[in-house]
């Protein structure tokens, strides 16, 4: 039985809105709670604080990062985003540059266990090394 | 359109208001409870603040002394101490600013990304400003010699 003024057309449109609804909010909130998404989230920061701590370097350093996959890593400015390489929402984290080096261009699309080298010499270097 | 339609357009739109509020109060909800243990995980502006102050000090483009093959870091050159150089050094974004304070015989003051700097009294507010204030027992150089200071870097960071 439906409430006077709903037709029964109009309460299955109701209830389908809040399946579709449903459906869309549970994919948004195990996006946002996946260990993928934590890993992303995680890489981004780690990455940035090492290129900002790398700055600080006044010898030769290198940080390595191994078994890293299905990511996509784009450095541009002083900006560097992770994403996943099946959605592109991409984590950002903004370091800090030294306008004195050289600044960083790379987008590596990393798909099979490979890993992250970036060092600092002069400038600072980024390269992806396949295992 | 009869004002029997036009009556009914309304009352339909006002059954969806108070069902629309609900909805947003219950995804803001949500995405509040799903946002808490990410947001504390990841708590890293102090992290990084310490790891952007220490630039000025260690960077051979910022203030490190450097002779003709080795920089050092801990010892301030006097003359790297200017806008120009430290604007260089330290190209942040725009939600962080920095203020310097080297304390010799005198006091000079620099301040980076000045609109944010100037914020630093604002600190008090942990919510939306993320600050550090560190100083530094810094030997400079000064002409031939080497000489005892401070080093005050104080950052602030809005959130």
């Amino acid at each position: 039985m439906h409430k006077k003024g709903d037709s029964p057309l109009e309460t299955q449109l109701i209830w389908a809105f809040y399946i579709i609804l449903a459906i869309v909010a549970y994919f948004i909130i195990s996006d946002i709670t996946s260990e993928r998404s934590f890993f992303e989230d995680f890489i981004v920061r780690e990455t940035g604080l090492s290129i900002d701590a790398l700055h600080n370097s006044p010898g030769k350093t290198n940080v390595y990062y191994s078994n890293l996959q299905d990511i996509n890593v784009k450095i541009k400015e002083n900006f560097i985003e992770v994403s996943s390489l099946t959605k592109n929402i991409p984590k950002i984290y903004s370091f800090t540059r030294d306008k004195t080096l050289t600044e960083l261009d790379y987008n590596f699309n990393i798909i099979n266990n490979s890993t992250l080298k970036i060092s600092k010499e002069k400038n600072i270097y980024l390269e992806l090394k396949n295992e | 359109m009869n004002k029997k339609a036009q009556s009914d357009i309304s009352h339909e739109f006002i059954i969806w208001i108070p069902r629309i509020i609900v909805l947003v109060l219950a995804a803001g909800f949500v995405i509040f409870l799903v946002n808490i243990p990410i947001t504390k995980n990841f708590e890293i502006d102090k992290l990084q603040q310490d790891i952007l102050r220490q630039r000025f000090v260690y960077n051979e483009n910022c203030l490190a002394y450097k002779d003709e093959n080795n920089v050092y870091p801990g010892i301030i050159d006097k003359l790297k101490f200017n806008q120009l150089n430290l604007d260089n050094c330290f190209k942040a974004n725009d939600r962080v600013g920095v203020n310097l304070n080297l304390i010799t015989n005198d006091v000079k003051t620099i301040n980076l990304n000045k609109n944010v700097a100037e914020k630093l009294n604002f600190c008090f507010d942990t919510k939306h400003f993320a600050c550090t204030n560190y100083t530094y027992y810094i030997l400079f150089k000064d002409d031939k010699s080497l000489e005892r200071g401070l080093l005050n870097i104080a950052m602030v960071k809005l959130k």
